[in-house]
């Protein structure tokens, strides 16, 4: 229980120093807190100007990882991230040059403006955590975790995640517009500064990062939270709006997520609010509506937010 | 994969607006039908007539005969538009109300399933007043057995028994059941239909899950700070404590 307290407490300060930089925005913190615990990478799809890229870089600080920074334009080859085999003229040898992938946190800007080729080489390793390049495998150093920015309404020139792509990020999070008092807040502290830059200081390091999503690892998840997870994912196949619902790779993100979410609240057990909390990042971006349906307000989060009125939520009755 | 469901309101619009159009041809009909046949029977004499087929010569009308009808047919209000077009303005009225009821219909029951609140409506007002009386008895005997029995059997299984007699207690007409209610949703919804404390109801939903979901020991502690919610919520129970 003690470790589970102390994780929790550093996550905690982790996320108080990221919002002296990102004003307002707790909750999406939170869930992006919440999948790097549980080890997986998040799709900040946003509109410009929401504080994506500042929110990415505030992690890399606060978190001790090491962080690059990929522009993804349409001329961006796959080696460009990887890496490469350059030739050293002094030892006649060919040496590999680690790509921007070979780092703690990467931020993939913009990811929906680069060809597919390249997006592939990226989800490529983000999912098997290793880039082969001329055949020799490099093993990407835990913690590795990428967090992708993509703009919802611009879609000239751009190369939209197909869904088995989408399907590699643990949640989709949007920060949405700031209140007038934060936006206000946001003008006063850069004031305040009186420079542009906004540097943060180191909460935990490397080490202490992989102890917590040790810790993340063993939190308990009851049977019945486990069946509710599976059965909201299952929800989301059968609903009236889909073509196609949740893979069970989105049930088991909801349970893993859930869990970085309980060590945040400082338990040791996930409970069903924490499942309800996630679900919407976690399943929304894994289901397809019906063609017949693009034109109207209906989204992959109309369906999940119905799913949740729906499915029944584990009770204490059959406990007793 | 989703199933295509047959829209009732949809066939309903369609027939409707097909019975509205049937009226209104009907109308016109009755209206246009007479005069349309005698104009067209008056042409047909004169084309033949002209055309100097013998079949039957019509007899010929005296001058006061043939000005008879001329003086008839002239309207007597030659600025206003024929009676049948004047019919056909509220036959359309009627179409256009029809089809914007219909319309409105549809969007408020497409609202509501997206929304996924399909079934009985409930007054929204209804869980946020007082309940009444009768209602209220029932909770302090439950919360008063909670008490009582709360020390019996193992630490977790008193405190999700306690916390499921709870929920059984606040139950009723005015505050039905939601399988897909979270332990805090619950509360919240209590909290807006009866007059409980607010930290004693929380604390004991933190206790009940921690009992229910989590592995880690439930120790006396948990057994003694469950007896004092209850304790709590049974003494300020409709005194508006929150």
């Amino acid at each position: 229980m003690s470790g589970h307290t102390e994780a929790s407490r550093k996550a905690r300060a982790v996320l108080d120093e990221i919002e002296r930089a990102v004003v307002g925005k707790r909750d999406a913190l939170t869930l992006v807190l919440s999948a790097i615990l549980a080890g997986g990478h998040v799709l900040l799809e946003d509109f410009p100007g929401l504080g994506k890229t500042l929110a990415a870089r505030s992690f890399a600080q606060t978190l001790g990882l090491d962080f690059r920074r990929a522009q993804f334009t349409p001329d961006l080859l796959p080696a460009d991230l990887t890496g490469s085999f350059i030739y050293d003229q002094g030892r006649a040898t060919f040496e590999f040059r680690p790509g921007p992938l070979f780092t703690g946190l990467l931020l993939a800007d913009e990811i929906n403006r680069t060809p597919p080729k390249t997006q592939a080489a990226l989800l490529e390793a983000m999912q098997e955590r290793q880039v082969t390049v001329e055949g020799e495998t490099f093993t990407l150093e835990p913690p590795f975790h990428v967090l992708a920015t993509a703009n919802p309404v611009e879609y000239e020139g751009t190369y939209p995640l197909p869904e088995a792509q989408l399907d590699r990020f643990l949640l989709r999070v949007g920060f949405g517009y700031p209140d007038s008092e934060e936006e206000w807040e946001v003008l006063r502290r850069r004031l305040e500064r009186q420079r542009e830059e906004q540097t943060l200081a180191q909460v935990v390091s490397r080490e202490e990062l992989l102890a917590i999503q040790a810790v993340v690892e063993t939190v308990t998840v009851d049977p019945d939270i486990g069946r509710y997870c599976v059965a909201l994912a299952a929800a989301t196949r059968k609903h009236q709006h889909t073509l196609v619902g949740s893979s069970p790779r989105g049930g088991l993100a909801l349970m893993l997520v859930a869990r970085g979410y309980a060590v945040i609240d400082g338990r040791d057990f996930v409970v069903p609010e924490d499942v309800k909390a996630v679900a919407v990042p976690a399943l929304a971006h894994r289901i397809t509506i019906r063609p017949e349906l693009w034109m109207t307000d209906i989204s992959g989060r109309s369906v999940v937010e119905t799913v949740l009125s729906q499915v029944p939520a584990p009770t204490a009755r059959d406990r007793v | 994969m989703g199933t295509d469901s047959p829209d009732p309101v949809k066939h309903g619009a369609v027939t409707l607006g097909a019975l509205v159009l049937v009226l209104c041809a009907l109308v016109a009909a009755t209206f246009d039908g007479p005069r349309w046949t005698d104009l067209e029977g008056e042409e047909e004499r004169q084309t033949t007539s002209e055309e100097g087929r013998q079949v039957e010569k019509p007899d010929e009308p005296t001058d006061e005969d043939s000005q008879e009808p001329a003086d008839d047919d002239e309207p007597w209000f030659p600025w206003l538009p024929p009676l049948d077009l004047l019919l056909l303005v509220p036959a359309a009225l009627i179409f256009g109300v029809a089809l914007f009821v219909v319309a409105r219909l549809r969007l408020v029951r497409r609202r509501r399933q997206l929304t996924g609140r399909i079934g009985p409506r409930h007054s929204p007002g209804l869980e946020d007043e007082p309940p009444p009386d009768e209602e209220v008895e029932g909770l302090p005997e439950a919360l008063g057995e909670g008490a009582r029995t709360i020390g019996e059997g193992s630490p977790r299984n008193a405190i999700v028994a306690s916390w499921v007699r709870l929920e059984q207690a606040v139950e009723g007409d005015r505050f039905p059941h939601k399988p897909e209610e979270t332990p805090s949703e619950l509360v919240e919804r209590a909290l807006a239909a009866y007059r409980l404390d607010d930290e004693a109801i929380r604390r004991l939903a933190a206790l009940y899950r921690e009992a229910r979901f989590s592995s880690h020991p439930i120790t006396e502690e948990h057994r003694l700070e469950a007896t004092a919610c209850l304790r709590r919520l049974l003494a300020t129970l409709g005194t508006g404590a929150r």
